[in-house]
């Protein structure tokens, strides 16, 4: 496979794979290593000084955000440029889905490369504050981030990144929380609206992964042709792969014998696919796209063939639910009862007619809060009721689950 | 039909504006669907769907009231690009 293939020494974000924790912060069950000031500048070479090329290249890379949007950071740093007001870059360490860790790894196994790609940005934007931010819980990343300063050798007031933690939540990720955070709020998504002063003060969050990215592009590195992937099997483990990967191939090399039935694409707020329809194809998102699919943040949940669908469905959507920033009302109120459908079909409590309802209320809450939270469990529903329609039928029909092994996906309860 | 009436017709169907629902501030007391009920109505927790596309001119107006008898000043208009 790809990854054995020996290769030069900048050509992957990672230093290694890793066994996480089940799940929360990147905290990997064995000792982890990280990249000291010195190693890295013998093997990246020093921080360039960023020219006013930098914007034209990295649009010629075509780099794009790598927190699950996929947004090209041209784009961002070009309505940046367009406004005068005092600009916050944010580096978003918030790794806040329960089970994705190939950003608190790149923290753990690569900080000055992180570090690098937030001090370019802030200089390639003028900004005049950088801040790394992260999750509540990630304490240990804290700890690395600190040690990574010492290296260089910043103490004091003249520290140029600061490191502020998130709240321990679902949404402490969500970028319009981080603005709204950094500029004094509290960290609660907010809906965006134009706009109109060219003086208001602006914020903007990339992606950890983004920013190693950066780091490599500003130095004419090539852009790394890898995908990073947290993959929740027995263990939890982030790994780097060639793009050209197939999901299949992914899970033989961690050691999967048999095919799952099914698979969890993007994380708990993430889409159910078949197992039939993905194991070909490759994990590039571009490839993904092309089946109207989309990894996200990189998370795979492989779905063993004895295991329920409807239930393990039933508890993300209740994860999502309890996880609401509790603002808007469609949120608020539709997610527990797109909760409460789930529950009902999983317990074989509903008929056909639980399912219309279902679908009913999946219709009332798309698109209908300030972020797109309830968006993220409409979507699981929606790929729930399609990749599991079979199985569903045996849930509503009185035949019974078949399924007796139930397995609990870390963080929810029941 | 004279010419120059042509673009005010025009105008009498494209408002170049849409109506929006800050979903944060809006606590669903339900007053929009009420001075509006041919825009905006409930959903079953009671809060308020707003049409996603552009305004008509006649029901400009009709959105112009639905903003105004807002207790939360939760809706607002927005220029479409």
């Amino acid at each position: 496979m790809t990854l054995t293939a020996t290769r030069i020494a900048t050509d992957t974000l990672l230093t290694g794979p890793v066994t996480l924790k089940p799940s929360g912060p990147a905290d990997s069950i064995t000792a982890s290593v990280r990249e000291t000031y010195d190693d890295h500048v013998i093997r990246f070479g020093p921080r360039p000084d960023v020219s006013a090329a930098l914007l034209a290249r990295v649009e010629r890379e075509g780099l794009l955000g790598h927190g699950g949007a996929f947004v090209p950071v041209g784009v961002k740093w070009r309505s940046a440029l367009l406004r005068r007001g005092p600009l916050t870059v944010v580096a978003n360490a918030a790794e806040s889905e329960p089970l994705a860790g190939k950003d608190g790894t790149l923290i753990r196994q690569r900080p000055h490369l992180v570090l690098d790609g937030l001090m370019i940005t802030a200089q390639a934007l003028g900004a005049d504050r950088a801040i790394i931010w992260l999750h509540g819980d990630d304490v240990t990343g804290r700890k690395v981030l600190e040690d990574a300063f010492r290296d260089r050798g910043w103490s004091g007031r003249d520290v140029p990144i600061e490191i502020v933690d998130g709240p321990v939540h679902y949404l402490a990720g969500e970028a319009q929380a981080i603005t709204r955070a950094v500029a004094g709020g509290p960290a609660l998504p907010f809906p965006r609206r134009a706009v109109t002063d060219p003086y208001a003060p602006q914020t903007i969050v990339h992606n950890v992964e983004t920013l190693t990215r950066l780091a490599l592009i500003a130095r004419e590195l090539p852009n790394p042709s890898t995908r990073l992937l947290t993959v929740l099997g027995s263990q939890r483990m982030v790994v780097e792969v060639a793009q050209t990967t197939t999901v299949e191939q992914v899970l033989i090399q961690l050691g999967w014998k048999i095919a799952p039935q099914a698979i969890l694409l993007g994380g708990y707020a993430g889409i159910w696919a078949k197992w039939d329809d993905v194991a070909g194809l490759e994990v590039a998102e571009k490839a993904m796209r092309g089946a109207k699919l989309t990894l996200g943040a990189g998370v795979m949940v492989p779905l063993a063939d004895d295991q329920c669908g409807v239930r393990v469905t039933s508890d993300l959507v209740s994860y999502l639910a309890s996880m609401s920033a509790r603002q808007c009302g469609p949120c608020l109120f539709g997610l527990p009862a797109l909760a409460e459908h789930w529950t009902k079909l999983a317990d074989e409590d509903g008929s056909y007619r639980a399912i219309e309802r279902l679908r009913a209320d999946i219709a009332a809450v798309e698109g209908r809060g300030a972020c797109r939270h309830p968006d993220g469990a409409t979507r699981l529903s929606v790929s729930a009721l399609q990749t599991f329609s079979a199985h569903l039928g045996s849930h509503v029909t009185g035949m019974r689950c078949r399924h007796r092994s139930h397995v609990q996906l870390p963080g929810t309860a029941r | 039909m004279s010419a120059p009436e042509k673009p005010r017709a025009h105008r009498r169907r494209h408002s170049g504006q849409r109506l929006r629902v800050d979903p944060v501030v809006c606590d669903g007391i339900g007053q929009c669907a009420m001075v509006a009920s041919t825009l905006i109505h409930l959903d079953r927790w009671g809060y308020p769907v707003v049409p996603t596309g552009e305004l008509t001119s006649p029901d400009l107006a009709r959105a112009k009231r639905a903003v105004s008898s807002c207790p939360r000043q939760a809706l607002f208009l927005e220029a479409l690009e």
